[in-house]
């Protein structure tokens, strides 16, 4: 057989594979989310075939229906956004300070802070319930909304610190020098000409954050006790799974907690990519 | 900066206060005046917020029904209100321990008996001899009544209640050649319909013939519990202590139940490891030709189908069962537990609540079309059981009750792994046992 | 940094004194800015934690926590009930399994990815993107999705199973089997975790020089020298991040076991994170709850630390 050919076939081989390969991962990773969409579609008399079908035979909106009359869930999603936006704001409040702090200035804290940030983030959250209810009670802050921020909020802020460090790190310290120079206060120099050359990276820790919290839901439940205060994934939860088996109402569920997450991802995608990326891999 | 130093500093005074705090009175701070009350009531009261903490407000048709049921009530009683706190099934207790150590009240509890041990031991909650009035507590079933007993008293009352039975598709029975007439009373009678009914539809859409669940919950443990009961067996020893399970009745009994699992898994009459709503949503689409429940599992058949009544009849379980069971029943029901150390103001409210909420005007609606049950006191002797719940009324009566010891939903959860290592895993009976007996003692001592 | 150590070593007295209050003032300023970060790890987490260490050597029930009475010390009753029941070898060694193969076939499959993404092939970016919807989905509702996928008698598995198998293998409940529960929980948690894992050794990737492996090539190296001689040694860091990211978060996982399997069948997925939930909340047991996360917490920071050693080592 001739070489060339021989190479040649081995190539188209390969990259054959390479297709199939690529289509296989993603077909794992998204007939599940199509099959949530499907579900959410059908009566529960049709999801209880022995055969299910790929598509619905009557396309049926009740789940949705039923979960947008009802009110609760809207409820629940407008907390959830509250809560997380309040996180979201919170934590690039308080990592932009602190990333700088560590971006700019060594001491030898630092590397005792560091360690510290990197173990806390390892801490797991179910510890902490017990002891963390006992504060919030004390300063009266259990089953309020500020409560909750603030305790989410600290265990997304060791990464997003250390994410904020990086992308300081990556703007060259001459322009504050010389604006320091030109008789400009600390803070001014931080506002005014340091944080413009940052918002990407507020902007891929305040994406961030924003997704991970609307993830909490063991603070939720444990700090959150009013219904009409409910997050999503606690309502979630507590309204539509306790003792019911109504497939389709718990994929329409699914489906409304999932999709704005899709979007925010693919409107901010640039920066949190660039974000975490950077976070990751420099940090 | 400064605002932020100012901030800390208000942080660490506001820590500073609430140690000194402790627990304030029981007093509910929001409660606005109630507006224009005089005329109507014979006397002015002072106005009463009863904290309802109710952890059936996650259903739809239920939270729906304590909504007009507590308006109503508000409108009679004028001074009275009822606030109403939706808590998870699951974290009742969290949730108590965690509003309680905080300061805040709570009045009324609606759950299982099976709440009770964990509730008292912490306590919580009150005897209800303590809280509603003599001539009402006295109409309470006897029966029923005792199931509440932990430790040195009765630690709540039924709201209504249920025995283990056996939901039916008619449908499906009657196709396959099978009459409710002669629904078995015998295990092997039992046994047979079941080899019957299977033969009939196999490779059809019914995908199970005899449903039991077996997922490890805690509604699972009751109900396996409640099938060991009708073999003949107990569990725990009148003073809430471990039965001795490698005693002959008991022994035979937790074999036969183990058997009879293995039976149904085995043969694929039933599947392993599901929940009651797995069986209950399965039943309403039709699929399931008979299950063993609560008769209020009936909520969720009508879910997913809404005329399941057309189809849907109820049994009692067989009165032979195994060689020493005589089918009796642990009594579940729904349930009404008070708060400790109430003022008199507030458990006088109670007692006008329950007393509504205990009523045949108020409950007939609701037994018939919400959550199907058994009256389990005087003044709700005359309301008209559903029709479906008809055919296991015989067995309403066939009840026992057990005491409980505060661990008592554990070591019922841990049936279903036993049942799950004998049927699934391949252990062998006397080594499931013996790891049952291993395992329930980790929580009896605790 | 270095102008401050010069200065100090040689500056005249003056300029040592200038020198010095403005390293105070920076010290002053840094630590004003590291405040907020401080108070909030300081309260929420590392106080809290220390809590519970202190919880996990006392008897700690429901009444200590609601009429504050601090708890009694028991001479190391939670761990020697736990060990002694053997509950916690067992979830020990389920965390490790799931841990370690979540993670391996994590990075196995999300390199694989990387590596075909990088290569130019139509609609990378597109397909880069969509890759992250599972990552975005929230973790409660991927497990109701997937519990929805394994569901027997009427998931999709069992009957894709079934037609697969021709019949012989029906009523498949990958999660209600001893066996095979584990895996389902891996599968669930493979499919969530693939998406980041791929994105951050992508973006590693952009850190191999182009005319390194341009010239291996014409040297004639084959596809797989390429890659363990060039590709991953320079992408060791990057590796090493995602690396002990995933060990973390997969040894914290809790809510997918908890929407799952709870622990079951028979604890065959009761890791340390469920039992301590279980001991904590379910039996009220907080004293033991605390031990076990305790045994976890140390669990963790040994896998962590013995995974970095290993990794420095190969480094030198």
């Amino acid at each position: 057989m001739n070489p060339k050919l021989k190479r040649n076939t081995l190539r188209f081989g390969s990259t054959t594979l390479k297709y199939l390969a690529i289509f296989a991962i993603f077909f794992f990773l998204l007939f599940p989310v199509y099959w949530m969409l499907t579900t959410s579609l059908k009566t529960n008399i049709e999801s209880y075939r022995a055969i299910p079908t790929l598509w619905p035979e009557n396309v049926n909106f009740d789940g949705y229906i039923s979960l947008i009359k009802d009110g609760k869930f809207l409820t629940y999603y407008k907390n959830n956004i509250l809560v997380s936006a309040m996180a979201a704001a919170f934590i690039c409040f308080v990592s932009l300070f602190a990333g700088y702090a560590l971006s700019r200035f060594h001491f030898k804290w630092n590397v005792l802070l560091f360690a510290t940030f990197s173990f806390t983030q390892m801490m797991p959250v179910i510890s902490r319930l017990i002891s963390l209810y006992t504060i919030m009670r004390k300063v009266n802050l259990t089953d309020t909304h500020v409560g909750l921020v603030l305790a989410v909020s600290a265990t997304q802020i060791p990464f997003a610190v250390s994410l904020m460090a990086s992308f300081f790190d990556g703007i060259p310290r001459e322009l504050e020098e010389s604006a320091s120079v030109d008789g400009c206060g600390r803070f001014k120099t931080l506002f005014r000409i340091v944080m413009p050359l940052v918002v990407p990276g507020l902007l891929a820790v305040g994406v961030y954050s924003f997704l991970q919290t609307w993830d909490d839901y063991l603070h939720a439940i444990t700090l959150i006790r009013s219904s009409d205060l409910w997050t999503l994934s606690q309502g979630l939860k507590l309204t539509y799974l306790g003792e019911v088996s109504d497939w389709q109402l718990i994929n329409a569920a699914s489906t409304l907690g999932a999709i704005p997450m899709i979007f925010v991802f693919f409107f901010f995608q640039k920066y949190m990519i660039k974000g975490l990326v950077s976070g990751a891999v420099k940090g | 900066m400064k605002k932020l130093l100012a901030l800390a500093l208000a942080f660490a005074m506001s820590l500073s206060l609430a140690a000194c705090g402790g627990t304030p009175a029981s007093t509910p701070a929001s409660e606005p005046a109630a507006p224009a009350s005089g005329s109507s009531a014979t006397e002015e009261k002072e106005p009463v917020n009863l904290r309802f903490y109710n952890y059936a407000l996650s259903e739809t048709a239920k939270a729906d029904w304590w909504e007009e049921t507590i308006a109503n009530f508000e409108a009679e009683y004028d001074w009275i209100t009822v606030e109403p706190i939706s808590v998870d099934y699951n974290s009742m207790v969290t949730t108590l321990t965690n509003d309680l150590a905080s300061g805040l009240t709570a009045d009324i509890i609606y759950g299982e008996i099976s709440w009770v041990p964990a509730l008292a031991d912490a306590g919580f909650i009150d005897k209800p001899e303590n809280v509603l009035s003599p001539d009402f507590y006295a109409g309470y079933y006897p029966d029923v009544l005792s199931a509440y007993q932990y430790n040195d008293g009765i630690y709540g009352v039924p709201h209504y209640m249920t025995n283990w039975l056996i939901f039916v598709n008619k449908d499906l029975i009657e196709a396959a050649g099978l009459s409710m007439d002669n629904f078995p009373t015998t295990e092997a009678d039992l046994k047979t319909w079941i080899e019957t009914l299977a033969d009939y539809y196999k490779g059809t859409d019914v995908s199970t013939i005899f449903g039991m669940t077996t997922s490890e919950v805690a509604a699972t443990g009751m109900a396996l519990n409640g099938l060991y009961t009708a073999f003949g067996g107990t569990l725990f020893n009148d003073d809430g202590t471990l039965a001795d399970l490698n005693e002959a009745t008991n022994k035979t009994a937790l074999t036969e139940t183990l058997d009879f699992c293995k039976y149904l898994i085995g043969n694929g009459y039933t599947q392993e490891n599901l929940k009651l709503k797995d069986y209950r949503a399965a039943f309403g689409a039709g699929n399931v030709c008979m299950y063993i429940d609560q008769s209020w599992g009936y909520a969720q058949i009508g879910e997913v189908d809404p005329n399941a009544a057309n189809f849907t009849v109820t049994a009692p379980l067989p009165t032979q069962m195994g060689t020493n069971g005589k089918g009796l029943s642990l009594v579940s029901a729904h349930t009404f537990l008070f708060g400790a150390g109430l003022e008199d103001s507030h458990k006088e409210a109670i007692d006008l609540f329950i007393q509504y909420c205990t009523s045949n005007e108020v409950m007939e609606g609701y037994l018939n079309n919400i959550g199907l049950a058994f009256p389990a006191h005087e003044n709700m002797a005359d309301v008209k059981i559903s029709p479906i719940l008809e055919g296991a009324a015989k067995g309403a009566n066939n009840t026992v009750y057990q005491s409980m010891p505060a661990a008592l939903a554990s070591v019922q959860t841990e049936l279903a792994t036993a049942a799950l290592n004998y049927c699934v895993n391949g252990m062998s009976l006397e080594d499931t046992i013996a790891d049952y007996i291993t395992q329930a003692e980790y929580y009896m001592n605790q | 940094m270095q102008t401050v150590k010069n200065g100090v070593a040689t500056g005249p007295k003056k300029s040592f004194s200038l020198l010095k209050t403005r390293r105070q003032k920076d010290a002053a300023f840094s630590l004003l800015l590291l405040t907020p970060a401080i108070i909030c790890c300081v309260i929420f987490i590392l106080f809290p934690i220390i809590d519970s260490v202190k919880m996990s050597f006392t008897t700690y029930k429901i009444a200590n926590l609601t009429q504050n009475i601090p708890g009694e010390w028991n001479n190391f009753a939670n761990y020697t009930r736990l060990w002694s029941s053997g509950k916690l070898q067992d979830s020990i060694q389920v965390t490790l399994l799931f841990v370690f193969v979540t993670v391996a076939l994590s990075f196995v499959i999300g390199m694989a990815l990387a590596l075909m993404l990088n290569s130019n092939i139509r609609g990378a970016r597109f397909l880069r993107s969509v890759m992250m919807i599972p990552w975005v989905i929230p973790t409660v509702i991927s497990g109701l999705l997937w519990a929805w996928i394994y569901a027997n008698p009427y998931g999709l598995l069992q009957y894709v199973i079934s037609v697969v198998t021709d019949g012989r293998v029906t009523g498949f409940g990958i999660l209600n089997n001893q066996e095979t529960a584990i895996w389902g929980v891996i599968i669930v948690a493979l499919w969530k975790q693939i998406p980041l894992i791929t994105l951050l050794l992508l973006a590693g990737m952009q850190n191999v020089p182009e005319d390194i492996l341009e010239a291996a090539k014409l040297d004639g190296a084959n596809y797989l020298q390429c890659l363990f001689k060039i590709i991953f040694p320079f992408m060791r860091s990057v590796i090493a991040v995602t690396v002990s990211l995933s060990i973390i978060d997969n040894f914290k996982q809790y809510p997918l076991f908890a929407t799952l399997t709870n622990g079951g069948p028979a604890s065959a997925t009761t890791t340390l994170a469920v039992l301590s939930y279980d001991e904590a909340f379910v039996n009220y047991n907080y004293g033991s709850g605390a031990a076990v996360t305790t045994v976890w917490l140390l669990l963790m920071v040994v896998v962590v630390f013995v995974f970095n050693a290993i990794f420095r080592k190969k480094d030198d």
